[in-house]
């Protein structure tokens, strides 16, 4: 008896240990990604009002920048708006703040899968690295932390109550979420022209949900969110400048279109996404065909929400890696959810997710050096 | 009435499928072997390897060359893939297919020319210059390059289909097989503890901590490989391709054996090689299309 709580105590303290040094490594090394890359390319023309093209003095700047950015490039106002603000802050400041992302985007992972241990932590902030189609300019690279860390935190923000509720629909709101949930509904809607709209659409699942199969109403938090974040959408998706940078586009015929998007998207689905895809496959089988078990309606809607911003993106001229990063996180929280629910049930050794952990850990440890090589 | 309507519906569809599925599954091998063949075609006379050999065996017409490059690349290929089949005894063609999606999915695009320049000597096998400078972590991420990307995709996965073809369960609706504590070939052996029905949760069964003598082999070929990829820049090429190949033999015994175990996944299963073909003709429209550069 002693001996087994002896082996327990020992086993434990191994396990603690290992995932500490291994969450110090991955963060000593992206801060030092961070420190090595400097502002470039879009940052520098960020950097000046782009409206005068003098360089940005105060938050006066900001808005007349974005409302220039509004009508003649695009609709991410809020998010370059934040780039703008951090960009301002000098490149040290800026480098704090995207690390305090990227660990708040590592445990809002957990969060909203349910799994908040050390363990979780460490496998998500892994897997961020390791399935990552682009590491450097998704989380390194200025406007692209914040057009994509900075605004999946957001997201999770916004989306967890809805999924909490869809879980627990019996359960008791968020504190003050009346408040907080207007404010982040509309920068969750405007986001980023995929991300934004599939976040509705899931909003408005758990609103029927609750409706149609809990028989419950809806908080009025959950309709003044879905509205904000209907606003967003709209501001994001119809913004004018959109139509100005589609206009400057070579025209083409048809088909010629047609085979453009649908290289694009299988690229994108087989290529930058290839690699979630491919776990999260794998758990969903294990968990629904060798266990048995059905997937819960929040997990139904995270698959959802995966699938319809991946298929959002057919409606982009073009599909960069970089802007695959919202749909892996959401194929991370997923993943994780799986793999958690997968370690509750009796009999899976938990000698083989550590493995895989272990592997996703290297991978990304590696990505990272070969960042700063 | 309503069941019985239902269950005849279920048996059209099983039979459907019993009665088509194997030429669907052989129409899409033709398919990806059809594609597979053009990339080769279109990559290796852009490469000019057929050329090459046409020059080398001192012919004007290089035709029967490039044609030459061509059956040989695509039977080595068909026979990289049925081999693993026949040994296995696994003559099926979903099992052809699976293991065709896997190959064109995970393994790396070896160069046509830089092979034949290897096997005719013209690429001499010499020492990494890094190495011969010391500087052994530059050596390092030079010659792990290739097998790296594999930590990320397809290695993961396959530990946790190990765990799936490992896993038993203590009460609920997961059932351990009969056979749970049969090892397969080459496989960390994690049966039920003797005196327990089914290992608790995280929780290795002592009997299930040893590793077979095929492991310890595969282990050692991997890291032999991987070693010779680092030492010899000549090698690097074919060294992952081989860690690869390695890599994806195991996959193919592991998922067949976790087929025998859950019936379920013949069908789900095409799921993952779904994904795992649409890869793999992605793959090769982007080798087309950079060879058309």
């Amino acid at each position: 008896m002693t001996q087994t709580w002896e082996r327990r105590k020992r086993k434990t303290w191994i396990t603690g240990t290992a995932t500490a040094a291994g969450i110090l490594v991955l963060t000593v090394l992206e801060w030092l990604a961070h420190r090595n890359t400097p502002f470039m390319m879009d940052d520098l023309w960020y950097s000046t009002n782009l409206a005068t093209d003098l360089p940005l003095r105060g938050m006066a700047d900001i808005v007349e920048s974005q409302v220039w950015h509004f009508l003649n490039w695009g609709g991410r106002c809020v998010t370059h708006g934040i780039l703008q603000m951090t960009l301002m802050s000098g490149e040290f400041m800026a480098d704090v703040l995207n690390m305090a992302a990227l660990l708040f985007l590592g445990w809002m992972i957990c969060v909203v899968a349910g799994w908040k241990k050390p363990f979780a932590f460490l496998l998500a902030s892994s897997l961020i690295v390791a399935l990552n189609a682009n590491v450097k300019m998704s989380m390194f690279w200025q406007a692209g932390t914040v057009n994509y860390v900075y605004s999946t935190v957001w997201i999770f923000l916004f989306i967890w109550p809805y999924l909490r509720q869809a879980e627990e629909p019996g359960g008791n709101p968020l504190p003050l979420v009346n408040l907080w949930i207007l404010p982040l509904g509309l920068m969750a809607g405007w986001s980023n022209e995929n991300m934004g709209p599939a976040c509705l659409c899931i909003c408005a699942a758990s609103i029927l949900y609750l409706i149609k199969k809990q028989h419950r109403r809806p908080g009025v938090w959950m309709i003044s969110g879905s509205v904000m974040c209907f606003l967003g959408s709209i501001m994001v998706v119809a913004a004018p400048g959109n139509f100005v940078r589609v206009g400057e586009l070579e025209k083409k015929t048809f088909m010629a279109a047609v085979y453009d998007r649908f290289c694009s998207m299988l690229h994108g689905g087989t290529g930058f996404l290839f690699p979630s895809a491919a776990l999260l496959l794998t758990l969903l089988l294990f968990w629904t065909v060798c266990m048995g078990q059905k997937l819960r309606p929040a997990q139904w809607m995270l698959a959802a929400l995966a699938v319809l911003s991946y298929g959002a993106m057919v409606l982009s001229p073009h599909y960069p890696d970089r802007a695959s990063f919202g749909t892996m996180a959401v194929c991370i929280v997923l993943s994780l959810w799986l793999l958690k629910d997968i370690l509750d049930r009796k009999g899976v050794g938990g000698g083989y997710v550590a493995g895989a952990a272990f592997c996703y850990w290297s991978y990304a440890v590696w990505q990272l050096i070969c960042i700063q090589a | 009435m309503e069941s019985g309507r239902k269950e005849a519906g279920k048996m059209d569809k099983k039979g459907f499928w019993e009665r088509y599925g194997g030429w669907a599954a052989l129409a899409v091998t033709a398919g990806l072997l059809c594609l597979a063949g053009i990339t080769l075609h279109d990559m290796q006379t852009a490469e000019g390897t057929g050329l090459y050999l046409a020059i080398c065996a001192g012919q004007k017409n290089r035709i029967p060359f490039d044609l030459l490059v061509d059956l040989l690349g695509l039977s080595g290929l068909t026979g990289a893939v049925f081999l693993p089949c026949l040994i296995g005894r696994r003559l099926h063609a979903d099992s052809f297919l699976r293991l065709l999606c896997a190959y064109i999915a995970f393994l790396p695009v070896v160069s046509t020319a830089s092979l034949v320049h290897f096997l005719d000597g013209t690429t001499p096998v010499l020492l990494r210059d890094s190495l011969l400078d010391g500087r052994i972590g530059t050596a390092l991420l030079e010659g792990l390059k290739g097998p790296a990307p594999l930590l990320g995709t397809g290695l993961p996965v396959l530990v946790l289909a190990g765990a799936a073809l490992k896993g038993g369960q203590a009460g609920g609706r997961w059932t351990a097989p009969a056979e749970s504590g049969k090892a397969a070939p080459g496989c960390v052996t994690a049966s039920a503890a003797p005196g327990s029905a089914f290992p608790e949760r995280g929780e290795a069964p002592a009997e299930g901590r040893k590793i077979s003598a095929g492991m310890y082999v595969f282990l050692a070929v991997q890291v032999l490989l991987l070693a010779g990829g680092i030492l010899f820049p000549a090698l690097e090429e074919q060294c992952c391709y081989l860690i690869c190949y390695c890599l994806l033999l195991y996959g193919f015994f592991l998922w067949e054996k976790i087929l025998d175990r859950y019936p379920g996944l013949r069908t789900w299963g095409w799921l993952l090689f779904g994904l795992f073909a649409l890869r793999g003709v992605d793959r090769m429209i982007e080798v087309m299309s950079v060879y058309h550069i």
